[in-house]
């Protein structure tokens, strides 16, 4: 069974029923459905009501059905959660957590709610937001607070407001926080997934964003268009050549284990764990985006 | 009970916007606009009654002025609105 | 009332209009006879043709009551002469006129008093929309059922002599006293006379109407001097924002993107997208969206087109320009920038409503055309489509080109949203059967793909490209889990409309909504 890909993540607003019904359609890895910035302060219960029948009544096929409440310390986060629960998301997506503390809190409150669905506990995982400079100082011990975690998002917007700067194309004001998010998750063994890029239709600008949220380790890029969602695709897409060479390593590495041999080597290189590793992601997601595979692996 | 008037949704397109108000007699009225008329009529006119049902009303002045919802979209609006208008302090 | 071969009763008989044969399959119906001919006329160096005004032109074309007349449809929902000719007519004291223009807009709802006033009794046109369409499919207004047609099927009728025109009122935004005329210059500029040549050719009258008189001769002569009696020119023969835009954009909606792409995949895997294609790009929604896709795939495996046919858009033309496409044979035009194209490209000709579709024609385009995008307001099991009428039964769309390309076109696409508002677009049975299922190959939506089971060749190619596909039963239980079954409609027994086939048999008819 393959690892979950989170490359995509798509922000559906809450409260819009249109948008809502043709989510699954775009095939992201994930859809987050938004209670939190997308809706109006006055209309937070008729999202909430729209999101929990949205999930109970819709098929959104073999998308991660993600929900951002609102934070910790609005007058909504309980609410959410409460109403929530029962609909079973997946996931939900914690906005502006700048502690442990705010982990945790939400992991209780989830324990004791899904107690009382008759769920079994850890159910319905969490996703962090990193939105501020607390946030980022404190990434490490969030990506720990809860086995429920799953993924760790950064949030530029936000971020930039809170550190006082402005955002620029190049993005040096976010190199920093950028990589700590990603460290904090890959060391947590969760996903970090790249903030949203919002001028839509400067395709070429998303695909060089992308291609850099990649390359500092990124897992996935959260997006804002259905139209986005090609492109990352495109980008987290194996090559040829690099789905070929993961398919030789994953052959020795099983013929290895099949003859009991210790040390595997392809093409007169040692391969070790990361690499057999590395080499199952690439065929995983080329499975998914329609590579043929050679190889049985 | 629904104490007051009270509204939820919009006219968008594949939504319902519907306005709850107190019962003028001990019915609940249910007036239905829609441009998707005839053919979910009698559709539309059961959630509406079986989401007041379900939340204890029975008596109520709802109309609901439909944009193509689905059945899921007009019922989480009624509940919405209702639960709304049942708010003593409501000033939607 | 008689049963035809798609399950529809059909009259054999209808006052006024005559007998009718049930539709039978496509190509049934074989041609007989001779063309209808006119009266042979003359034109002296004496003769004026240029008359002072409409009412002038009414009396000299000796329309009576009972008469016939004609209109075209290239000025859309700009158009001003229909009403204005009618409001004449009707001032003139004339009656019982049968209104048969190619087809009619929102702003001819002008002419419901003149409905029920007597003085039109009878219509028979392409399409129907707006408040005249509510009005014609709620209530029995007319005397007799409108005649829906199709491009084609019109162009055959009235070469036949079957729908014989006596006075036809032709716009034109460029004529001359001698009457040659065109679209394609003057301020409400509109492109092909498509379908105005057909009537200028067989009515025994023929009046061109302009609101520019250009010095003789007018260049282009899209419609000659020798077919014209009358000239009149007014002072505004269309509203040029009612016409058209001055580019048609290509839909930035997510969903209809999705479903292009989808049905692009499907064009590059079903065979046809090879060298020297031919392709109708279809109006509205997905369509011109699929030509985008179609020339980003066209330039990365070097792949050129031969003709587009139908209907022109900017965008299309701009293909021609750049050599994706070798010629454009063009009925109507979308937008300015195709009447631009019309004007300046040697590659850009104007061809009648009856070289584009007339079924007892020599040779028509829609006959020879590679591959053809279609809409649908709905679609039933047995792929049988309706663009005529919507989701409650009001008429509000056109028979066009429908059955006309879908009947010998090489791949019939039809694209649409699986569901519109809350109503599903596939049904157990069409209201109204514009184009009968053995015509249509693949239906592509947002929520899947469906092949005919009558073209298994086809299947095969798409499975083998990796595109999923499911029944057509499939789709609608897709699109059901979602909305719920629709109430069926009330209607009356009150025929309103008959829906002939190209051929002139009748393929449904339009009851009486309630």
């Amino acid at each position: 069974m393959c690892k979950r890909l989170r490359r995509s993540m798509l922000f559906v607003p809450g409260n819009n029923p249109a948008l809502i019904i043709d989510a699954a359609v775009f095939a992201p890895d994930s859809i987050i459905l938004d209670l939190e910035d997308a809706v109006a302060v006055d209309q937070k219960d008729a999202a909430r009501e729209l999101v929990v029948r949205a999930l109970q009544t819709l098929d959104f096929g073999q998308c991660e059905m993600c929900v951002r409440i609102n934070g910790r310390h609005t007058p909504f986060f309980a609410e959410d959660i409460r109403a929530l629960v029962p609909a079973r998301p997946h996931a939900l997506r914690l906005a502006m957590v700048e502690s442990a503390e705010d982990i945790a809190a939400t992991h209780e409150l989830l324990d004791d709610c899904e107690r009382e669905a008759g769920l079994p506990s850890g159910t319905i995982k969490l996703m962090a937001s990193i939105e501020t400079a607390r946030g980022v100082t404190n990434v490490n011990e969030i990506a720990v607070a809860s086995p429920r975690l799953v993924a760790i998002s950064f949030g530029a917007e936000d971020f930039t407001h809170s550190i006082q700067s402005e955002r620029t194309a190049q993005g040096h004001e976010l190199l920093f926080s950028r990589s700590a998010v990603v460290l904090a998750a890959r060391a947590a063994g969760l996903d970090p997934i790249d903030t949203v890029y919002i001028h839509v239709d400067d395709d070429i600008g998303f695909k060089a964003d992308v291609r850099a949220a990649k390359q500092l380790g990124f897992a996935g890029k959260s997006c804002v268009h259905p139209r986005q969602i090609p492109v990352v695709h495109e980008v987290y897409r194996p090559t040829s050549m690099e789905v070929l060479k993961a398919e030789r390593v994953l052959a020795a590495y099983k013929d290895a284990i099949h003859r009991g041999t210790g040390v595997i080597s392809v093409d007169g290189r040692m391969v070790d764990g990361p690499v057999v590793a590395k080499a199952q992601r690439i065929v995983d997601i080329a499975r998914v985006s329609g590579h043929v595979l050679g190889v049985q692996v | 009970m629904v104490k007051c008037y009270a509204h939820a949704g919009s006219l968008e397109s594949g939504d319902v916007l519907v306005h709850v108000a107190p019962a003028s007699d001990e019915t609940l009225s249910v007036q239905i606009k829609s441009k998707v008329a005839p053919r979910f009529l009698n559709s539309m006119q059961s959630s509406v009654r079986e989401v007041a049902k379900e939340l204890g009303i029975m008596y109520a002045a709802v109309e609901v002025v439909d944009s193509g919802a689905l059945d899921f979209v007009l019922r989480a609006r009624v509940t919405t609105a209702i639960k709304r208008s049942m708010e003593a302090t409501a000033d939607v | 009332m008689v049963t035809n071969k798609v399950g529809r009763s059909v009259p054999l008989f209808v006052e006024n209009l005559g007998n009718f044969a049930p539709y039978a399959g496509v190509f049934v119906t074989a041609p007989t006879g001779r063309r209808h001919a006119t009266s042979i006329r003359r034109c002296l160096s004496t003769n004026n043709k240029l008359l002072p005004s409409i009412r002038e032109s009414i009396i000299a074309s000796g329309l009576k009551s009972g008469m016939t007349i004609s209109f075209h449809h290239g000025f859309r929902n700009g158009d001003m002469l229909v009403n204005m000719v009618v409001d004449e007519i009707a001032a003139l004291g004339i009656r019982d006129i049968t209104l048969a223009p190619s087809s009619l807009q929102s702003v001819h709802s002008a002419l419901i008093p003149h409905i029920r006033s007597g003085v039109i009794s009878a219509i028979t046109t392409s399409g129907l929309r707006g408040e005249l369409a509510e009005v014609l499919t709620r209530e029995m207004l007319l005397k007799y059922p409108v005649v829906i047609r199709s491009h084609g099927g019109r162009a055959r009728a009235i070469e036949s002599g079957e729908l014989k025109i006596d006075v036809a009122f032709l716009g034109a935004s460029a004529a001359d006293e001698y009457g040659n005329m065109n679209g394609v210059h003057g301020s409400t500029a509109f492109g092909s006379l498509g379908y105005a040549m057909v009537d200028a050719q067989f009515a025994d009258c023929v009046v061109a109407v302009t609101d520019n008189l250009v010095p003789y001769p007018a260049l282009p002569i899209s419609i000659p001097q020798t077919q014209v009696d009358y000239v009149v020119l007014v002072d505004r023969i269309g509203e040029p924002k009612g016409i058209m835009t001055g580019a048609t954009r290509i839909t930035r909606d997510p969903l209809e993107l999705y479903i292009a792409a989808q049905a692009t995949r499907v064009i590059e895997a079903s065979g046809y997208f090879k060298e020297g294609f031919s392709f109708q790009a279809g109006t509205g929604g997905s369509s011109l969206a699929v030509a985008k896709f179609l020339k980003e795939r066209m330039s990365e495996t070097g792949i050129r087109g031969g003709f587009c046919t139908g209907g022109s858009t900017g965008y299309v033309c701009e293909m021609l320009h750049e050599g994706y496409f070798s010629a454009i044979l063009d009925t109507q035009c979308f937008d300015l920038a195709a009447v631009e194209s019309l004007r300046t490209h040697p590659r850009h000709i104007e061809m009648s409503a009856s070289f584009y579709a007339n079924p007892h024609s020599k040779a028509c385009t829609a006959h020879i055309t590679d591959i053809m995008m279609l809409g649908a307001t709905e679609i039933d099991t047995a792929y049988n489509v309706n663009v005529l009428t919507g989701s409650d039964g009001v008429m509000m769309g056109a028979s066009g080109g429908h059955s006309d390309t879908a009947a010998g076109t090489k791949l019939r696409l039809v694209t649409a949203p699986l569901i519109r508002g809350r109503f599903p677009i596939v049904v157990d049975k069409v209201h109204t059967i514009i184009t009968p299922g053995e015509c249509i190959d693949v239906l592509v939506t947002e929520r899947g793909i469906a092949v005919n089971p009558s073209q298994p060749a086809l299947a095969k190619r798409l499975a083998q490209a990796g595109i999923e596909t499911v029944t057509i039963e499939e789709l609608q239980q897709r699109a059901e889990k979602l909305t719920g079954k629709p109430e069926p409609l009330l209607q009356s027994e009150d025929i309103v409309a008959l829906v002939e086939y190209r051929d002139g048999t009748l393929i449904d008819v339009v009851r009486r909504v309630l």
